[in-house]
């Protein structure tokens, strides 16, 4: 099982700091995912600037307590891997192995860019 | 012992790559002789290919010195690249090698030396049990990514290593890393905090790619040493100390030597049976020094304003030396001796029952109290002083007090005053008199009173003898003085 919440939808968003409000992780998930659109071939008007930099934060609750989960930034632009554009600025990693808990957080741009975001629990 | 890197850990080593079993990736460190009691931690960053499942195989080692490896955690990015470390415990300080072999890699281009790293980290003052220590892991194509990781423990140190597949360049860091590159092949890191946590509570750690990434990384949490709890039986030896605001506790069985010192405000917690020796030593305010225990040696010093509390029974013999205002309680049943000290305001009190033998010193504004049956007491007291005696039957008491003090003893109501001063303590004494003697005296006022003595002799006539002897009674000049009231 795993749920999708598009946190910010494809779009140009000016400046600043976007909060994502606090949200419901279902009992028994164990991962979280977080993309944020990047710059490719396909679609050169998203976040196109390597100059622009998106930063985000993300923090889980446990026992109603919010801490840190993972917290990241990097710049726009077509970004490759070994001659593979990565679509995404993303992160996975393992949820806190209790019950109630929720996320939210905070996605900043440096500059007016086109993106989106998405948190994916599985 | 906070947690630390030992100076023995070796350099980084490289892992090469070759097509057996699936694709294995494997190096060996150079030699390293870590202490004993230290944890050695083994991380890898591995050259797997998109789609692999490897297999993370324990480290192997040579030397002997070191325990069962076990894997800590690992993380395959399934676009390629994975991360794994492993722990060991050192039994003896050897020197030795590690060994690192991944299987299962997916590589099928050949071999390809050098293409990824493997770091081995000796920590001490760790926790000899790691059980339930944190870890996390995960995947990120984030150039500057802090992983986080929420630890269960004070005190404990946070690590990691993060594996780039994308060979991104050298992986710098807000923290402390060890980073790598071969291009082309495999970037990566190993970081760790640069100081110990403090409470427990989400952390962050840090790698930062020049580039844009592919990580597959693992953080980790060491638990430090202590959280100050030492459960041990048998016949041993332990000393603990600490300065810091902390909680120490020992836990003991047998025939056991004790030493607990404490400079902070904290508490100290000795729990003890068995034939122990035991010492608490606190200077701090705020904490409590406990003891409980059965036919053991105790003693209790502490300089700071609290509660020293010391529960005995058994053949114990049991000394509680407190400088400040502060409460000394001991409750102590069966053959016991006892000793209170004290150099401040404080209260003394002493409980016992059976054949114990108490002593209590106070050399300031105080209050002193008592015993009962079968004990032989000494109480001294050079300043303002109340002191409460409470015996009964077959005791030996003396009270010494030199400045303004109040007297008193119950149940035994004391005698009428005789020189119309107020009652003293009673001392009394039954052996060795006889059916019909009785020997009540008002100490410090060297009187006696006959009672039931032959006919002629009234009671409660007050009789002038000789100085009475501290411990040793002259019943003799009581006889005498009778006779001569009968003659």
């Amino acid at each position: 099982m795993s749920t999708t919440d598009t946190v910010l939808p494809t779009d140009t968003y000016s400046a600043g700091t976007y909060t994502i409000p606090e949200t419901d992780i279902p009992d028994g998930l164990t991962s979280m995912e977080i993309d944020i659109l990047r710059c490719t071939s396909a679609d050169t008007t998203i976040w196109p600037d390597s100059e622009d930099t998106i930063s985000y934060e993300f923090q889980v609750s446990v026992a109603g307590v919010f801490q840190v989960w993972a917290a990241g930034d990097d710049t726009g632009g077509i970004h490759s891997v070994k001659g593979h554009e990565v679509a995404t600025m993303n992160v996975t990693g393992e949820l806190p192995d209790t019950t109630g808990r929720q996320f939210k957080g905070t996605i900043t741009l440096g500059a007016d860019i086109k993106t989106g975001a998405s948190v994916t629990v599985s | 012992m906070a947690i630390a890197p030992d100076a023995s850990s070796p350099a980084r080593f490289n892992l090469s790559s070759t097509t057996a079993a699936g694709g294995t990736e494997s190096g060996t460190s150079a030699s390293f002789t870590p202490p004993a009691g230290a944890w050695v931690y083994c991380s890898a960053c591995v050259n797997s290919t998109a789609g692999a499942t490897p297999t993370f195989g324990n480290p192997t080692n040579t030397g002997g010195g070191l325990g069962t490896w076990a894997i800590v955690l690992s993380k395959a990015n399934a676009s390629g690249g994975s991360s794994a470390v492993w722990r060991a415990f050192v039994n003896s300080s050897v020197a030795t090698t590690v060994t690192i072999s991944v299987t299962n890699t997916g590589s099928t281009a050949g071999s390809i030396p050098n293409d990824a790293a493997g770091w081995v980290d000796v920590w001490t003052g760790a926790a000899t049990s790691q059980a339930g220590a944190a870890t996390n892991s995960g995947t990120s194509t984030t150039a500057n990514l802090s992983a986080s990781l929420t630890t269960t423990a004070t005190g404990s140190r946070v690590a990691g290593v993060a594996c780039d597949w994308a060979a991104a360049g050298t992986p710098t860091s807000t923290d402390t890393i060890n980073g790598y590159t071969q291009t082309g092949q495999t970037s990566g890191g190993r970081a760790y905090k640069s100081s110990n946590s403090g409470a427990a509570g989400a952390q962050t750690l840090n790698f930062h790619s020049p580039g844009t990434p592919q990580w597959a990384y693992v953080v980790y949490e060491i638990l430090a040493a202590g959280g100050s709890t030492f459960n041990v039986s048998g016949s041993d030896s332990l000393g603990l100390a600490d300065s810091a605001t902390n909680t120490l506790a020992a836990k003991a069985t047998g025939s056991d030597s004790l030493g607990l010192a404490d400079s902070a405000s904290n508490k100290a917690t000795l729990l003890a049976s068995g034939s122990d020796s035991l010492a608490l030593s606190d200077t701090g305010a705020g904490g409590s020094i406990f003891a409980n225990s059965a036919s053991d040696s105790l003693g209790l010093s502490d300089s700071a304003t609290r509660t020293s509390t010391l529960p005995a029974s058994g053949s114990d013999s049991l000394a509680l030396s407190d400088s400040t205002t502060s409460i000394l309680l001991a409750k102590a049943t069966g053959a016991d001796s006892l000793a209170l000290t004290d150099a401040g305001s404080a209260i003394l009190q002493a409980k016992t029952s059976g054949s114990d033998s108490l002593a209590l010193a106070d050399s300031v504004t105080a209050t002193q109290s008592g015993a009962s049956a079968s004990d032989a007491l000494g109480l001294g007291d050079t300043a303002s002083a109340t002191i409460i005696l409470s015996a009964t039957a077959l005791d030996e008491l003396g009270l010494s007090d030199s400045s303004s003090a109040t007297g008193g003893s119950t149940p035994t109501p004391p005698p009428p005053a005789i020189d119309g001063s107020a009652p003293g303590v009673v001392r009394k004494r039954k052996k060795k008199i006889g059916p019909v003697m009785r020997d009540d005296q008002v100490f410090g006022e060297e009187y006696a009173i006959a009672t039931r003595a032959s006919p002629g002799v009234s009671e409660k006539t007050p009789i002038p003898v000789d100085p009475p002897k501290k411990s040793s009674r002259n019943y003799s000049s009581v006889v005498k003085a009778l006779l001569r009231e009968l003659l």
